[in-house]
């Protein structure tokens, strides 16, 4: 797997499992009551993390759409990963199983256009989990680390209209 | 824009890791920048006062704030903001502290390149951000405070000082909370009750504390200031006329374990916390119907009787037993017993034997209790036609209703079908005569060998002066079904066989007997022709045969089992073809077998024939048994009486039959009752419904059967222990088919008591009326129900307290397996003067005094394992060092070891304490325990391990004392839900901030204080209880609130009345208007502000304030 | 209005009373994709079930979406990452509502122009029928 070219015959991305490159960039969009707090929490115990990962502080993950996902995307983030309040301890009750349901519509949707859906990913944790946060920061940063940089062209890809 | 750029050095936090010089050099040509300053602190003075000079010197609108997490520091810059007028909405954050520097201390060239990217982000950001509208709510100088303990207690003390009215809402019966249930407090070893009990009258007294005790909060909703709370009273069944006396709780048959008290003692169904309680009513804990009271067709209280009967109080077994049914001793051995059915304790082991137990009342009360005639009330007289279990009940509750009632009966006996129906040998004869004799006692009049229709009609009847008649005839004719060879000699039918032999007759049966059918009847004549056989002298031979299968038979399972025992041979899934005769008699009988089909409409799976199978049973005497059908005479002379499928047609609801002023029931009635205790309920109702009708009242239903039904969980039902049920003594099933006597012999009292004791007490209350009859000032009230109420507060308190961690969940310490191991709080009780063994120290397990005694610290605290809590529960090293000493001076002569983790005494006095206990003689070792293993004699073996010198040892203790720790109590658990509050570990309710908002929750006007916060102790639950006053008090005088600014709005220009926002929204806060120009409206006393609705707006209509599309995608793209 | 000799077939199968109107009953549906929403309004306002909410997506709705749209923007930023044309329909989980496909099965439809009036995207058009024949208050006698 180590030696997988970054985008396949098929024009589908791979390598899953390279060494980790710098200089990507993930963001996080974070909920205020728990991803953020855990954030906070493992900041204060001054827990070591890689710098790919910005937070983009959120009120609730329910906030968080497609277009935020796909537009971090398209303007510069490898990796866009949503964390929120663990399942049924939403703050607002169920903002969380949006997000994790938008987020598994736009895992498909990047794959329908060949690109790799683990680039978006949803995690939950309550705010008294700050492992949980390090571990997913962590793991997007081990995930994005062996994806290519994502590519990006200034002309759209496909006419408007084609099909 | 115009923005400043704040740069925070947080005292080397952030400057210690990056160059902020050049992070002001890269943002300040950025656009939109006008200023970038630098401060040590800028959340302090000077850095305010910077921020305040650059705004007014520079003309900023915006402020980028570049420091610590907003979620720390955001609401200070928020506020100057608001001060400096620019609104809050004029902040951007960039978070370098936790957000970087924290992080990436070893990474200062990547955290620099990333705060950069921060920065950009925070400052994109404002670019999109703009003032955000916010509405006025007035305020309600109100409160609600949730939870009566002494946090409670003292803020609702605190608000009422101020002017401010409160509901203090409580779901025990008293308020008091924990602190009622401590013996002594730290460290001034002053009584707990003797500081609190002063405290619970002064807030009894407060005219402005309304106390809601057995009172749940179920919902709050609306805005800061204008809180709708909605409370759930529970009924305490009994009323404010209550004078505390305690006449009641002795004769309370129904003992459970006292939770007051940790389960160290039993309370009764009826009960009072305490002594001082508030308010001092007493309460009676039920739960609805018991599971047998409920499948009663009369609704007998059995749980009340049984209840009675393990407290050895027949007579008053007995009263309960007879209210609603005059034929205890009948019932009590033929009655279909549904009770049993339902029994809880079924799913245990076996059902309590509840028909056996009402057998041995009935029987040893019953023919003791004497009966005076009822007075005459009421001048109208009734006639009951039929003196079955049906019409002696109606006449004997229209007797006890103060009516003249006279009862026709066809027979020489009455009894009805109980009398000529059912063999002496189950029922006997003069036990139902006795029961009837009792009620005809009451001054009914019976007239005997008289027919309706033929000796008398019911026209006659009314017109010699009866206002109402009661037909109650059952049906007293086999009902026919058809077969060939039915006419021939030696085929009979099983009532007439059963009523010649009940009137003294004594049938002929042949030497080869089949009987035909599956209920009680056919079984009574099946066993009734074994004896007839033996008595003739001849071997018995009998048959029965019925075309379903056991399962299906509608007879008593265990009539099955004794007939066998007799000798009876029973053929399931077997029907009949035809009677084969010799001349005209019997000769033998053509049979069939059958399988089970399909559930037909009554859901009894249906035979159906198997094809070949057919087969010839010799047999002289045929018996039918396959139901009965009405004798109509009466029908004679009864003007406008309708039948209907051979039954007379009654009105369901209130058992009148087509002829104003005659009612019908039992069998008679097409009502479907088939069995004698629904023979008896159909009395009850024909009684109650005469009377609705003779005093010009409205013919409305006369039975209400909606009621709750009580159940243990299945976690309650698993701990109890399996036994079985008390055997019965039966006479030799060979020997007894040889005569007449009764097939078994009753309980003895023992057996009885023994029996009774198994009772579960599934609803509490046993509803025996007991504490009725007791209460001096009448203050039992049954008709007490739940009722909701609406309130509308300013502010919310709550203080719902803590529980003790469930030390069953540390298996090795062998709490609830050990007798000798208890709790802190179980500890509590004992040495409390007002507890249950008025402060003297008991062991459990032989109620001496214990010599050496081990507490043992941190159970379920500072555990890291899944069955503990991570937290230190604060109190327990100063309740063990507490407890110690109470110990140490009542019995000088026993060694208490504590075994602590960490001693832990920070608060005022409280290292001095710990000295002195010390000095008392109480030894402390640091150390932990793996387990504890009971010895015999109920001692507990310890192994201890010293972890300061490191010496193990194994000790001998007599009692063990577990220093559970502390968690968020149910309360607490149900409350965060209901308000939507956070909740940090072991359940406790999240402050706001930690440090500088630890009163106050994440939504505006709710405060929280004493041990639902978090473990602490009496002064410091004291000290925040006053302290969220202060809070709530504070924010009533301000007059108004506003609405948050993170709300979302809806722009009508661009909204297309889509309406997928009012469908997502989780809140319920948005709505669609209607018309030509339809969009979109947030209500923003509702709106929450999550944004899912911004989400989801195909259009971007709707957008969060201060979370917009704009915004977030500006900081989310830098 | 006249009706098309479509609108007639379709009145004949509705049960008498079962319409408010029968204006435009018989008028040809033509849905503009591109400029869907997914609001799904068109689904609850059809009286015959015609137009319902598909449980997958079209991405092309979103690359052939108006610029300035929201969709649009998706569609922008989409295209912008691809590695080749969509694979085709995708999937979509419950808690997505707007995007999702309408599917619109024509031989259900009474072509009465209900979605149209309501689609507030105006993504639908109701084509009148063609003058070809009686007017509908003598179909209806």
């Amino acid at each position: 797997m180590a030696a997988a070219p970054a985008a396949s015959a098929a024009g589908r991305e791979t390598g899953v499992g390279q060494p980790a490159v710098a200089g990507r960039s993930v963001v996080a969009f974070c909920c205020r009551e728990c991803a953020y707090a855990a954030a906070d929490a493992s900041a204060n115990a001054r827990t070591s993390l890689p710098p790919t990962v910005r937070l983009v502080l959120m009120p609730c993950t329910g906030r968080v759409s497609p277009l935020h996902l796909l537009s971090a995307l398209a303007e510069g983030a490898d990796g866009v990963m949503v964390a929120g309040c663990l399942e049924g301890q939403c703050h607002y009750r169920e903002g969380n199983f949006n997000a994790i349901d938008r987020v598994a519509f736009v895992q498909r949707l990047l794959k329908s256009v060949g690109v790799a859906p683990e680039r978006c990913r949803m995690f939950t944790m309550s705010a008294g989990e700050p492992p949980k946060f390090v571990a997913a920061v962590k793991e997007m940063d081990r995930v994005i680390g062996g994806l290519p940089p994502l590519e990006r062209s200034a002309v759209p890809a496909v006419a408007r209209g084609a099909a | 824009m115009r923005a400043g750029v704040f740069l925070c050095q947080c005292g080397g936090n952030i400057s210690g890791v990056l160059d902020l010089d050049d992070l002001a050099a890269h943002v300040r040509p950025m656009d939109g920048v006008t200023t970038v300053a630098i401060n040590q602190f800028m959340c302090g003075t000077e850095g305010h006062q910077m921020i305040s000079e650059a705004v007014e010197d520079r003309g900023l609108d915006h402020l980028i704030v570049a420091s610590c997490s907003p979620r720390f520091q955001g609401p200070t810059f928020e506020r100057i903001a608001r001060e400096l007028r620019l609104g809050e909405n004029a902040v951007a954050f960039a978070n370098l502290r936790e957000g970087c520097s924290f992080i990436h201390k070893d990474q200062p060239e990547l955290a620099q390149e990333k705060a950069k990217k921060i920065l950009a982000g925070a400052i994109a950001r404002a670019q999109h951000q703009s003032d955000l509208p916010r509405q006025r709510t007035f305020l309600h100088r109100s409160a609600v405070v949730v939870g009566g303990g002494i946090a409670g207690m003292t803020a609702a003390e605190e608000l009422a000082a101020s002017g401010i009215e409160v509901h203090m809402v409580e779901r025990q019966p008293s308020i008091g909370g924990y602190m009622a249930r401590l013996s002594k407090t730290f460290p001034t070893e002053d009584c707990a009750m003797c500081s609190l009990a002063p405290r619970l009258t002064s807030t009894a007294l407060e005219g402005r504390v309304h106390v809601h005790t057995l009172t749940e909060v179920d919902e709050i909703s609306g805005p800061p200031g204008e809180f709708s709370v909605k409370l759930r009273h529970r009924p305490r069944y009994v009323s404010e006329a209550c004078v505390g006396c305690g006449e009641c709780v002795p004769v309370c048959p129904v003992k459970l374990p006292n939770d007051f008290d940790f389960g160290v003692s039993e309370r009764k169904a009826i009960d009072r916390q305490f002594a001082n309680a508030v308010p001092s009513t007493f309460a009676i804990e039920k739960k609805g119907w018991s599971p047998c009271k409920s499948a009663c067709a009369v609704h007998t209280s059995a749980q009340g009787y049984v209840a009675l009967v393990a407290a050895g109080r027949f007579e008053e077994a007995y009263r309960v037993a007879s209210e609603p049914n005059p034929f205890g001793s009948v019932c009590g051995r033929i009655c279909t017993h549904l009770c049993e059915t339902a029994c809880a304790r079924g799913k245990v082991d076996d059902p309590i034997a509840i028909a056996s137990l009402k057998r041995f009342v009935a029987d040893t009360v019953g023919p003791t209790v004497p009966v005076q005639p009822a007075p005459i009330v009421h001048e109208e007289r009734v006639a009951i036609v039929g003196a079955g279990p049906a019409g002696i009940t109606c006449a004997r509750d229209l007797a006890d209703l103060g009516y003249r009632v006279t009862v026709f009966e066809a027979q020489q006996v009455a009894g009805g079908m109980l009398r000529t129906g059912i063999p002496d040998y189950r029922l006997p004869h003069d036990v139902i005569q006795r029961e009837v004799d009792q009620v005809l006692a009451k001054g009914i009049e019976l007239k005997l060998g008289r027919r309706a229709g033929t000796d008398f009609t019911v026209d006659g009847l009314l017109e010699d002066g009866y206002q109402a008649v009661y037909l109650a005839t059952g049906l007293q004719k086999s009902a026919e079904a058809p077969l060939p060879g039915d006419d021939l000699g030696g085929v009979t039918r099983a009532v007439e066989l059963l009523r010649e032999l009940n009137l003294g007759g004594t049938p002929i049966v042949g030497s080869k007997v089949v009987v035909i059918g599956g209920g009680d009847v056919a079984l009574d004549a099946a066993r009734s022709a074994i004896r007839l056989q033996k008595q003739a002298g001849k071997e018995p031979d009998v048959t029965l045969v019925y075309r379903r299968s056991k399962v299906e038979m509608p007879a008593n399972v265990t009539e099955v089992e004794e007939g066998r025992e007799e000798g009876l041979t029973v053929e399931f899934l077997v029907q009949p073809l035809a009677i084969e005769g010799k001349g005209s008699k019997v000769a033998s009988i053509k049979l069939q077998r059958c399988a089970l089909g399909e559930p037909d409409e009554s859901g009894r799976r249906q035979p159906v024939a198997v094809a070949g199978s057919e087969f010839e049973l010799v047999a002289d005497t045929i018996v039918f048994a396959v139901g009965q059908a009405l004798v109509d005479d009466f029908a004679q002379g009864c003007d406008g009486l309708e039948l209907e499928a051979g039954q007379i047609c009654v009105d369901r609801d209130t058992m009148m039959t087509t002829r104003e002023g005659v009612f019908a029931g039992g069998d008679a009635a097409a009502m479907g009752f088939y069995t004698a205790i629904e023979a008896v309920a159909a009395g009850r109702r024909g009684a109650a419904s005469i009377h609705n009708f003779l005093r010009g009242q409205r013919l409305l239903p006369v039975w209400d059967d909606e009621r709750e039904v009580a159940r243990p969980t299945e976690e309650e039902l698993a701990a109890i222990a399996i036994g079985q049920r008390v055997p019965m003594q039966m006479v030799d099933g060979l020997q007894r088919r040889g005569d007449w006597r009764e097939v078994s012999d009753g309980y003895t009292a023992e057996q009885a008591v023994a029996e009774a004791e198994r009772c579960l007490n599934c609803a509490v209350c046993s509803e025996c009326d007991s504490c009725v009859r007791a209460c001096p000032s009448g203050a039992i009230d049954w008709d007490q129900a739940e009722t909701i109420e609406g309130i509308t507060v300013g502010a919310v308190i709550i203080a719902t307290g803590h529980q003790e961690f469930d030390a069953r969940r540390k298996r090795s310490l062998g709490y609830g397996r050990y007798d000798n191991v208890m709790t802190q709080s179980q500890l509590a009780r004992l040495l409390a003067a007002a507890g249950p063994t008025a402060g003297e120290l008991e062991r459990p397990s032989d109620k001496g005094v214990p010599k050496n005694v081990l507490m043992l610290q941190c159970v379920g605290s500072r555990d890291c394992q899944s069955s503990g809590n991570e937290h230190c529960s604060a109190v327990c090293c100063l309740f063990a060092t507490l407890h110690s000493s109470l110990i140490k001076q009542h019995y000088p002569d026993t060694e208490v070891t504590i075994g602590y983790t960490d001693l832990r005494a920070p608060g005022k006095a409280h290292e001095e304490y710990y000295k002195l206990v010390q000095s008392r003689g109480v030894r402390y070792v640091r150390g932990r325990v793996s387990e504890i293993i009971e010895e015999p004699d109920k001692s507990l073996r310890v192994r201890l391990e010293d972890t300061l010198t490191g010496r193990k040892s194994e000790e001998l203790f007599d009692l063990v004392v577990l220093s559970a720790g502390l968690e968020a109590s149910e309360g607490t658990k149900d409350i965060a839900h209901v308000a939507g509050l956070q909740t940090a570990s072991a359940g406790f309710i999240k402050e706001y901030h930690p440090k500088l908002a630890p009163v106050d929750t994440q939504r505006t006007g709710m405060f929280v204080a004493g041990t639902a916060q978090g473990p602490k102790n009496i002064p410091d639950s004291i000290a925040q209880a006053k302290a969220a006053a202060a809070r709530a008090i504070g924010m009533l005088s301000t007059g108004f609130v506003l609405t948050p600014a993170q709300v979302a709005a809806s722009d009508p220009d661009v909204c297309i009345a889509c309406g997928v926002c009012e469908t997502v929204c989780p809140q319920g806060a948005v709505a669609v208007t209607t018309g030509a120009d339809a969009h979109s409206v947030v209500d923003p006393n509702i709106c929450r502000g999550c944004g899912i609705c911004n989400a989801e707006c195909p259009t971007g209509a709707i957008q969060l304030g201060g979370f917009s599309d704009e915004e977030v995608l500006a900081e989310a793209t830098v | 209005m006249p009706l098309t000799n479509r609108g007639r077939a379709i009145l004949s199968r509705v049960p008498g009373g079962t319409l408010q109107s029968t204006v435009g009953v018989g008028c040809e549906i033509v849905r503009h994709e591109e400029l869907c929403v997914g609001c799904g309004k068109c689904a609850t306002n059809c009286p015959s079930g015609a137009s319902e909410r598909s449980e997958t997506f079209d991405v092309y709705q979103l690359l052939d979406a108006p610029a300035g749209s929201r969709r649009g923007a998706l569609g922008d930023a989409l295209r912008r990452i691809m590695k080749h044309a969509p694979d085709g329909l995708v999937e979509v989980p419950a808690r997505v509502t707007v995007l999702r496909t309408i599917a619109y099965d024509g031989e259900k439809c009474l072509g009465c122009g209900t979605c149209a009036r309501g689609c507030p995207a105006d993504a639908i058009e109701a084509r009148p029928p063609k003058a070809d024949a009686a007017p509908a208050a003598e179909m209806r006698a």
